[in-house]
Formats: structure tokens, sequence, C-alpha cells
């Protein structure tokens, strides 16, 4: 059984999986999951351990393309655009669709230099739209006022808070459309998570947010809409004010009640 | 959501049913209260001050200890969808209980006034009546509550309607008989406020009910009237 009560119109729609099935050798991890992912919108994919959250995300910039073994079928599209279609490469999927991992990781170059990577890639690397990019993208973490004078330091000087936004940072650089986050503050101590989660809240509106997590509180707390995945399959989706409050399907209850399913 | 599993934190789980099961007794401690405020007016049997006292106190003590309770399990456990929804129906629900523990305070010292004053059968009985109503009313709003059974709590929203209408009967009658013998308005005014008093606890436990439904199916159904709470 699945409910998924959410409805949007197709231009409201930013991404969205149809019929997605995905297997890695002989498992199936996602089963069948269509989801429309609104625009601007913070979008939380809850489940437990090994429910296919992590790799449904990924299929979203097709990072699971490179995994030995990996099948997949049914579609994805960015924008009513196929994402595996000659229409768009994945470099420019890429682009438009940034991710932010579970540990921070800047490249071991300069503060200033890991946030206009994806703008060197761009062609942009140098000048003073560059740096004013930077600048940009800095300020919009709230790194600016911390770092903005150290910009030639190394960035594993940071610490972890300040690295995860600085990778947020050079994620958002590039303007992307769609941010997939993966478990983006669970190495972070809980202040850092509360100031990484208002960044989030800040960022949604401009750019599309998916966000798988494990951590329920945090899902209630900053998604708009929330699907519940189990055992790769799509239990609920629905927006986060009745699904924390009023889950219609059992199996969803019990997961956020802590009940044995 | 009484069919479901029990919980991974077995912490949880207890402190949950604990807080249910104060609720129960709360519940029981105050309609010993309407019992005894009800033996009084319509028996004239006057129950001891201190009897009144002591369990107008318990009353007190567990609707503060039963918030704090909900505000630990709030704080420390984060309940989400029908455990969260419990732990808000308890808030709202002591609220209410130790209010009608308030109103039976009431009339058992009405009572105690009206004990030798001159009969009036008929207001007598019209106010047995709705005490014999509200205290059935209050049984099955915490029978509601102990079975998450949103029919019964839905039956006894109905029956509220009843306990109005014979309220604004025995007002009528009361109303009639200062006019006639208005030597009799302070006995007849301590009737009055006897019967305003059943009144207000039929309200409570129609609020009661509504929290029970809430609770149960999720939806708000105060201030939306009887059909379409019936349509939930």
């Amino acid at each position: 059984m699945t409910t998924n009560t959410a409805r949007f119109d197709a231009s409201d729609i930013a991404l969205q999986s149809t019929a997605l099935s995905l297997w890695f050798g002989a498992r199936q991890v996602i089963d069948d999951v269509s989801l429309s992912i609104p625009k601007g919108q913070v979008t939380a994919i809850i489940g437990a351990s090994g429910s296919g959250k992590s790799s449904l995300l990924c299929c979203f910039n097709r990072l699971n393309d490179d995994i030995d073994g990996h099948r997949m079928q049914g579609r994805i599209t960015l924008d009513g655009i196929d994402v595996h279609g000659n229409d768009l490469p994945v470099h420019e999927l890429r682009r438009r669709v940034g991710m932010v991992f579970q540990r921070p990781n800047p490249f071991p170059m300069s503060i200033g230099d890991n946030v206009a990577f994806g703008l060197r890639l761009l062609g942009i690397g140098k000048g003073s739209e560059c740096d004013g990019r930077v600048e940009a993208a800095l300020k919009s973490v709230g790194l600016w006022a911390e770092v903005g004078d150290q910009l030639a330091a190394p960035a594993m000087r940071l610490s972890l808070g300040q690295q995860q936004r600085l990778v947020l940072a050079r994620a958002i650089a590039v303007e992307p459309e769609v941010l997939l986050m993966d478990e983006p503050s669970s190495a972070l101590d809980p202040l850092s998570t509360l100031r990484f989660e208002e960044l989030v809240h800040g960022l949604a509106g401009q750019i599309t947010i998916v966000l798988v997590t494990h951590n329920i509180q945090q899902a209630a707390r900053v998604s708009d809409y929330t699907a519940y995945l189990q055992s790769g399959r799509l239990v609920e989706f629905d927006r986060s004010d009745d699904l924390f409050n009023q889950p219609t399907e059992r199996l969803t209850e019990d997961y956020l009640t802590g009940r044995y399913a | 959501m009484n069919r479901l599993s029990p919980h991974i934190s077995r912490h949880l789980g207890s402190e949950l049913d604990e807080v249910r099961q104060n609720v129960l007794a709360m519940g029981g401690l105050v309609e010993e209260q309407l019992v005894a405020a009800l033996r009084g007016l319509v028996n004239g049997s006057v129950s001891s001050a201190s009897e009144v006292s002591n369990r107008e106190a318990l009353i007190n003590a567990a609707d503060v200890d039963i918030d704090a309770q909900c505000a630990q399990i709030i704080a420390r456990r984060q309940p989400a969808a029908s455990d969260l929804r419990l732990v808000l129906t308890i808030m709202k629900m002591v609220g209410d209980m130790e209010r009608i523990g308030d109103e039976a305070k009431r009339i058992g010292r009405l009572a105690d006034k009206l004990v030798d004053s001159e009969g009036a059968d008929d207001t007598s009985v019209a106010l047995a009546g709705l005490g014999e109503n509200v205290r059935d009313m209050l049984r099955s709003s915490l029978d509601a509550f102990a079975r998450l059974d949103p029919e019964e709590a839905l039956v006894v929203m109905r029956r509220d309607r009843a306990v109005d209408a014979t309220y604004r009967e025995t007002l009528a009658t009361i109303t009639a008989r200062m006019q006639e013998l208005p030597e009799r308005i302070p006995t007849e005014l301590d009737r009055l406020w006897a019967a305003r008093s059943l009144e207000r606890i039929g309200d409570h436990c129609k609020n009661l009910c509504e929290y029970v439904i809430y609770l149960v199916n999720g939806k708000d159904v105060r201030h939306t009237g009887l059909g379409k709470t019936a349509a939930v």
C-alpha cells in the first residue's frame, strides 16, 4: 500500500521518478517508486537503514551509474527532461542537481579554491565574476564573516561544521536548481546541525532541496514534504505537517512512533 | 490506534502507559467528587467538608503531575504521530477534568446550603435528572478515552444536547418560581447555580470526547457541529 496524496502541477515539479526500480546485481534496492519533488521546497526522505533512501537520492543525479551491476527501470526527469536522455548530458545534470554528502569532503586546497572549483569547470574560475560568486556563496552559508579574510587558508583547517558549510557553498556557487543532501548533518554537533538546518530553510525557495535523513525530528523540523521508504518501496508521501501528526499508513505510524513493525 | 504494536523503546511505552493510567485515576477521583455532590443535591446527604477538600487537593495535584509528565515526554522523547496526539490530548483533558472537579465541589457546597430549604419537588427532580445524565456522560467520556472509542465519544457528545435542553427547562421553572414566590429567590438562586454547574460539566464532557476523536482519528472536531463530527 502506498499513500501518495501530494499533487502538483507539472510546472511545479523539479524532479520526478516514475515507476523507478533499481538493482545492484541480484539485489533490488528500489521497488517501483513514483515520486514528485516539488520545486523550491524541502523534501525529506526518511526510512530505516537499507530502505533505499540514499540509492534513490543518487538516482536523481545518476551517481549510481558507475556502480558495477547497477540496473535501473523506470524514468527520472528533471524539469520534465529525461535525465538519461541525450538532451541532458550527465555533467550538465550534475551542475543543475548538486550533492552534499554525509561527511564534509572539502578538497585539499584553499577555502577560496574549494568554492571556485565548480566555477572553474564552467570556465569562470578567475576574475571578478568568480570572486563575486565565491563571496556570495560563502555569505549565503554564513561563512564569509568567519573566513572571508582567509580565503587562501587550507580548507582542512576549518571545523567540521564549517567544512560542511564550505561544501554547501561549493555546491551552490554553480547555482544548481536542486541540491541533494545525504545525511548532511550526521557528522555535526547539535549547534552546527541547527545552523545547517537554518541554511536549508534559507536556501529553500531559491533551490529545491531533497534531504535524506535518519533523524525523524530533523525531517520534521526542516521539510515541507516527507517521503517514507521501507524496503525500497514508497510507503507514504505527504505534506510534513500531515505526515508527522497523522500518517495514513500503519507502517509510517510504526516507524515514526518507534514501534515494532 | 489501540491495535498498534509495542514501542521499541520500552521506556517510552511505559511512560505513555503510566500517564494514561494517571488520567484514568484522576477521572475516577473527579467522578467520586461529582457523585458525592449529587448525593448531597438529590438525597440531602451532606458529605464531609474535609472529604471534599481532600479529594479536591488530590485532583489538583494530579492535574499538575500529569502536565509535568507530558512536558517531560515531549522534552525527552519528542513523540510523533499517535504518541504526540496522545500527549496533546491528555494535556487538554486534564484541564477539563480539573474544572469538572471544581464544578462538583461548587455543587456540593450549594447542596449543603439547600439541605434544609423548603422543597421544590419539580426542580429537585429536574436537577436529579441532569445530575444523572452528566455523571453518565463523564463515565462514558473516560470509557471512550480508555478504549480509544470515537463512536462512544460521539454518543456522549449527542447527549450534551439533551442536557442543554433539560437545563433550559429547569431554568424556566426556577425563574417562574422566583416570580411567583419572591421570598424564595435566595434558595432558588442556589438551585439555579447548581443547574448551571451541571450543564457546564456536560460541556466539559463534550470537550473530553472531542479530544478522544482527535486522538483516534487525527481530526480536530472542535467547533464543527455534530453532523460534521459524525462524518469524521
